[in-house]
């Protein structure tokens, strides 16, 4: 019998072993090709205004993407040896070298890469239609997108096949050279010792956690974090994962421990389901603190993408106010732009224009003072009463703003992560000049609000905005005739969003005039931006679902073989006698206490970051509590879910005859 | 005249610093079925895996033939078990994915032995250990004594100088134990195989010629069968190991 003879026989026995390896095998190269083809697919691609961008993003996040499948086959490819390990050692004792089994191995995994290569490029060809149209949806594009096989989609991912091969081949070589002979012989059965809790590391993990907490809780506006920012990012980082691996060594060992001494403890199965968990602590502490620090990660990065996508809209907005907006020119290039902006009658009517009356005027404090970022702002100062505020507001749908008196100010500092208002007494001093006069303002209040959003050009936009005063109506009044003025035309126009064109044409024609001037666009950010933001949220949640895969291979696999350890066990139990109702309340049990730890401490870790660090800053959305809430609450469902699977699992493989 | 197969002089093996096996000197004779007993712990099962090169001494030198196992590598050790050496587990270590014929003849595929030659060996020892009716079932569908007397097929098919067998019938009920026992008595009858067997069951080893007994890594005592019968010897056994160990297997 030769050697591709013995692999085939092996193959077609074991089918079952295989099958789960296969369709590990296969559901990677699914995932990997329906991504790289949306990166070739040429209806996207056309349709696309910023594709470089595009295929960018989509490079690196299949970079992740390829990452992670290859981990997670090693996952697979290690627990699919060590079923196999008597086998092999099997091999090795009736004279075939290491060499010869290796080789045999390899010839396994090539046979599995090629056949799962196959059927998952068909498979993944099919759903990279599916996945490129609902990206086109995301995007807001009406296009169809057509099934394709490209030559580098399949290039790339055959790439990422040979890579596994090749790290399987590794992975084997090793594993092979360690086989001990000696465990074949029953005189060696290793068992796990159990672990040695004790109270102080158990305590630890719950002082490290607690510490990690409360830093987080704190927020970034506390005293902690702006002057000691290095440390507590320190502290809450080491407090987290090395409180999650004690959490799970220490802690629960001395909860087991303490359970054993309570007085009641030999009644009913807490001794069946609390003993085999001591003996599991030294090996489960890494992988539960693993699925604990990833199911953190995760639910961060969904939240994270579903936010993104869902503040873009109105983020744009709130950032290009105006729909077109640019400072005046001289007569005739000003008559010529609006005439241009008119000529578009069809497409993009204009509903509104406007003029907005600015004085300038140059800070003598820290700008910082009164504005968050200050090197984001355009140059200078630029005035605006209170009245014309109120205009703006009244326009945009805003509560009218609260008023102001003699010196007070209200800054318009777009961006800033959290709006201060400073009550009477204690204001902030900040000092202007104004012309040649100097003036000193008191700031009121400091708000996340754009009068005049970033500036736009055709290849470069959000790289600065206008820094604008609110002063009141009285003070305006009285500088005006000592200051220079500056004023803006403010059009509101018909489906801005699509108007690129239209953009496009004026501001070529505005920037020939100024070349430094100001000139605002909301069509030239919101296109871009929504491409981005979806192809984010897309790559986001394709990570999202491959990531919860491996997440639930992980704890699948570790199920199959802590049952199947278990099995002489269980079959012993069985001959003292213990009921089929037990053995499942027992497996529940058991299962519930290594289960039930990571969802608690994941959620908590993630909501906790979630909350200080995004929703804090977002106040004005208050949708994207829920949105936050449903993610958790998926993923609390399909963890669920995987508890009962794997007790199931569990369940049946006990319940063999042995 | 008998010529020694096995020879272990001054044989020590320590686990870390516990030390397992002490100053064991044995010799083994050709055709011998000896059995290796003692109480769990003693070193038996070490004693048969530093013998049949799976595990390494720590002090002393082991010989099989004339050949002193020390002085080979570890692809020489290799060749070396492949060709004069059979294993019988408790467990029976049979692949599960091949039939009770492709287990048997696998040592001999591996080697690259022509049809016609298995054939030739597989005849015989399919008759004497009445293997005739399973050889195309899969391990799965088979009795333990089944298991463990396809095991034993695939030990012996390479005509070995020593079958290491350990505690081959710890699985099997007391039937199928039995019949084993007398099959491989019979092998050692008929072909003159050397059989040394690790063994805590007194029963087992009443079917040897010779019985050797361990306790805390050292030799203490050892019986030979000669003519008495075997429930005679089985007697002697008991009672030799109710004075070493107080019963305590």
């Amino acid at each position: 019998m030769s050697l591709l003879q013995l692999t085939l026989r092996g193959a077609n026995r074991n089918i079952r072993l295989y099958a789960i390896y296969l369709f590990a095998m296969i559901a990677g190269v699914v995932i990997h090709f329906t991504f790289s083809s949306l990166m070739y697919n040429e209806d996207i691609l056309n349709v696309l205004r910023n594709s470089d961008m595009f295929r960018q993003g989509v490079t690196i996040a299949s970079i992740a993407i390829s990452l992670f499948i290859i981990l997670f086959i090693l996952y697979a490819n290690s627990f699919f040896m060590r079923q196999r390990k008597k086998e092999i050692g099997m091999y090795l004792l009736l004279g075939m070298s290491e060499r010869q089994v290796t080789r045999m191995l390899f010839y396994e995994t090539v046979i599995l890469s090629v056949l799962s290569l196959v059927s998952g490029i068909l498979l993944g060809g099919l759903l990279s239609k599916w996945f490129g149209m609902l990206l086109m949806k995301l995007m807001q594009y009406d296009q169809s997108v057509s099934l394709s096989f490209k030559a580098g989609a399949v290039g790339t991912t055959a790439a990422v096949v040979a890579a596994i091969i090749l790290i399987i081949w590794l992975q084997n070589l090793i594993t092979v050279h360690r086989v001990q002979l000696v465990e074949l012989f029953h005189a060696r059965s290793i068992m796990e010792k159990p672990i040695r809790t004790s109270a102080i590391p158990a305590l630890l993990a719950i002082i490290l956690l607690i510490q990690a907490y409360v830093l987080i809780v704190l927020g970034r506006e506390s005293i902690v974090w702006k002057e000691y920012g290095l440390f507590s990012m320190t502290a809450v980082s080491v407090g987290i994962i090395a409180g999650t691996w004690l959490f799970f060594r220490q802690f629960t060992g001395w909860i087991l421990a303490r359970l054993g001494k309570l007085p009641r403890y030999h009644e009913g199965n807490t001794v069946l389901w609390t003993s085999s968990l001591r003996f599991q602590a030294r090996s489960n502490a890494l992988n539960l603190t693993f699925i604990t620090l990833f199911s953190s990660a995760l639910i961060l990065l969904t939240s994270f993408v579903a936010i993104n996508y869902s503040v873009q809209f109105s983020a744009t907005e709130k950032n290009l106010p105006n729909d077109i907006a640019f400072e005046t020119l001289d007569g005739e290039t000003d008559s010529k732009l609006d005439a241009l902006i008119r000529g578009f009658e069809k497409e993009h009517p204009v509903l509104d224009y406007r003029v907005l009356h600015t004085l300038k005027a140059d800070a003598v404090s820290d700008r910082e003072i009164a504005f968050q970022g200050e090197e984001q702002f355009l140059e200078g100062l630029l005035l605006v009463p209170w009245s014309t505020f109120k205009e703006f507001e009244q326009l945009r749908g805003h509560p009218e703003p609260s008023e102001l008196s003699g010196n007070e100010t209200i800054a318009l500092s777009a961006g800033i992560d959290i709006p201060l208002v400073h009550p009477a007494g204690s204001q902030p001093v900040f000092q202007i000049q104004v012309g040649s006069a100097p003036l000193t303002l008191s700031i009121k209040e400091q708000l996340d609000y754009s009068l005049l959003g970033w500036r736009t050009t055709i290849d470069d936009s959000m790289s600065s905005k206008a820094a604008v005063l609110v002063i009141a109506d009285d003070a305006y009044a009285s500088l005006r005739p000592s200051a220079g003025e500056q004023t803006f035309q403010i059009y509101t126009i018909e489906d801005a969003g699509n108007a690129e064109e239209l953009s496009r044409q004026v501001q070529l024609l505005f920037y020939s005039a100024a070349p430094e001037g100001y000139y605002s666009s909301f069509a030239d950010v919101y296109s871009k931006q929504i491409e981005s933001s979806s192809l984010l949220l897309f790559s986001g949640a394709f990570l999202a679902v491959i990531a919860l895969f491996a997440l639930a291979s992980v704890i699948y696999f570790r199920q199959l073989r802590e049952a199947t350890d278990a099995m002489t066990q269980f079959d012993t139990l069985r001959k003292l006698g213990i009921r089929s109702g037990q053995v499942k309340a027992v497996i529940r049990k058991q299962l519930l206490f290594v289960f039930a730890p990571p969802l608690v401490l994941g959620l908590l870790n993630s909501w906790l970051i979630i909350d200080s660090y995004m929703l804090s800053t977002l106040q004005d959305y208050p949708q994207l509590t829920s949105i936050v809430i449903g993610s958790m609450a998926v993923y609390f469902v399909i963890y669920v879910m995987l508890y009962f699977s794997s007790a199931s699992v569990y369940e049946r493989i006990v319940s063999r005859k042995l | 005249m008998q010529t020694p197969i096995i020879r272990a002089r001054n044989v020590t093996k320590n686990y870390g610093k516990t030390p397992v096996l002490r100053n064991i000197d044995l010799t083994v004779n050709e055709g011998e079925f000896t059995a290796i007993m003692g109480p769990s712990g003693s070193g038996k099962s070490t004693l048969m895996n530093v013998l049949s090169t799976i595990d390494r001494v720590t002090g002393g030198e082991v010989w099989l033939g004339q050949q002193s196992l020390l002085s080979l590598g570890k692809k020489e050790l290799r060749r070396f078990r492949q060709e004069r050496m059979g294993f019988i587990f408790q467990d029976y270590n049979l692949l599960d994915t091949l039939t009770v014929q492709e287990n048997i003849l696998l040592p001999l595929s591996l080697r690259g032995f022509k049809t016609d030659e298995m054939k030739k060996r597989l005849h015989p020892l399919v008759e004497a250990l009445q293997l005739g009716a399973i050889l195309d079932r899969y391990p799965a569908g088979i009795s333990g004594g089944q298991k463990q007397r396809t095991a034993s097929a695939r030990a012996l098919i390479t005509n070995p100088a020593v079958v290491f067998a350990d505690e081959p019938t710890g699985a099997l009920d007391s039937r199928s134990a039995t019949e084993l026992l007398e099959e491989m008595a019979g092998m050692n009858g008929r072909f003159g195989t050397t059989i040394l067997m690790v063994t805590h069951d007194p029963y087992a080893a009443s079917y040897c010629n010779r019985v050797i007994f361990l306790r805390d890594g050292a030799i203490v005592n050892e019986l030979y069968a000669g003519d008495q019968s075997r429930k005679s010897f089985f007697d002697r056994i008991l009672e030799s190991q109710s004075l070493l160990g107080g019963g305590r297997v």
